[in-house]
């Protein structure tokens, strides 16, 4: 399964919204498969952090208590045209990503 | 065995103040929220905000803001948003008091405004608070969701 993430960002007067789309089953852990009745494994988003401009402006720590393809946004007041937002993503099977963009 | 174990006592303590004495223990600084293995296993909120936040007494503020919507479907996606203008808000952290395991998510910042949002799973009618440590104090506010259990015998998260 691919995973997707997708960066968007808001302007909201003085203040920006990064909005961060993650296509992630965010797998509790604590679901049976319906067919064989085995567990499904746990597979989840850990962790996300946000930089602006090369520095560590957010970072967010997720679990199985957060809705599959987790929707996660932050909001930052000294964001300008032309600054580049990152986003990563690890999961507890080491799975990850990590995007990038230059705010418009 | 007795003495033994005396002296064991004694000499962790006195290890402990040394400890506290350098200033390595901060009385601010949560170890939890960067090891927070603990307070996500953390059957109570009140486990996990002492996991997350140590002795710090929460007290309820009128300038954290946290919109849910007041019903949601067992184990879907509940969008929830928090916004506060306390100063120095340094960790945002999201609870479901009656989830089994009552974190579901927090936001440490470090650069970005005092806002945070994201999409919890609820499992049952519950309080969903925001705590915010903000300076030396640790605030909250709440508001209810109200679950109900889809039709068909649909449940995607079994207990």
């Amino acid at each position: 399964m691919t995973k997707v993430t997708k960066i968007r960002a808001r302007r909201d007067g003085a203040l920006t919204e990064i909005l961060a789309l993650v296509n992630h089953p965010m797998e509790t852990g604590w679901r049976e498969d319906k067919v064989n009745h085995s567990p499904v494994p746990a597979h989840y988003i850990e962790q996300m952090t946000f930089e602006l401009n090369g520095s560590l402006v957010a970072l967010a720590r997720l679990g199985p208590g957060i809705a599959a393809n987790p929707l996660t946004g932050i909001a930052l007041h000294d964001a300008r045209p032309g600054d580049e937002v990152v986003v990563s993503w690890v999961d507890n099977t080491g799975e990850g990503d990590t995007v990038r963009t230059k705010l418009g | 065995m007795e003495r033994r174990s005396f002296l064991c006592g004694a000499l962790s303590t006195g290890t402990l103040a040394i400890v506290a004495g350098a200033g390595l223990l901060r009385a601010n600084a949560s170890p939890a929220t960067d090891n927070p293995e603990s307070a996500f296993a953390a059957t109570s909120e009140a486990e996990a905000l002492r996991a997350l936040f140590g002795p710090l007494a929460p007290a309820p503020s009128e300038r954290i803001r946290i919109e849910v919507p007041s019903q949601a479907m067992y184990g879907k996606g509940a969008a929830c948003k928090v916004w506060c203008d306390l100063e120095g808000v340094e960790v945002i952290a999201v609870l479901t008091r009656n989830n089994r395991y009552p974190l579901n998510t927090f936001l440490r910042l470090s650069g970005a405004d005092g806002y945070y949002s994201t999409r919890i799973r609820v499992e049952e009618t519950s309080p969903v608070s925001a705590y915010v440590r903000a300076g030396s104090g640790l605030y909250f506010a709440s508001a209810t969701i109200k679950v109900s259990h889809g039709g068909y015998g649909m449940h995607p998260l079994q207990p």
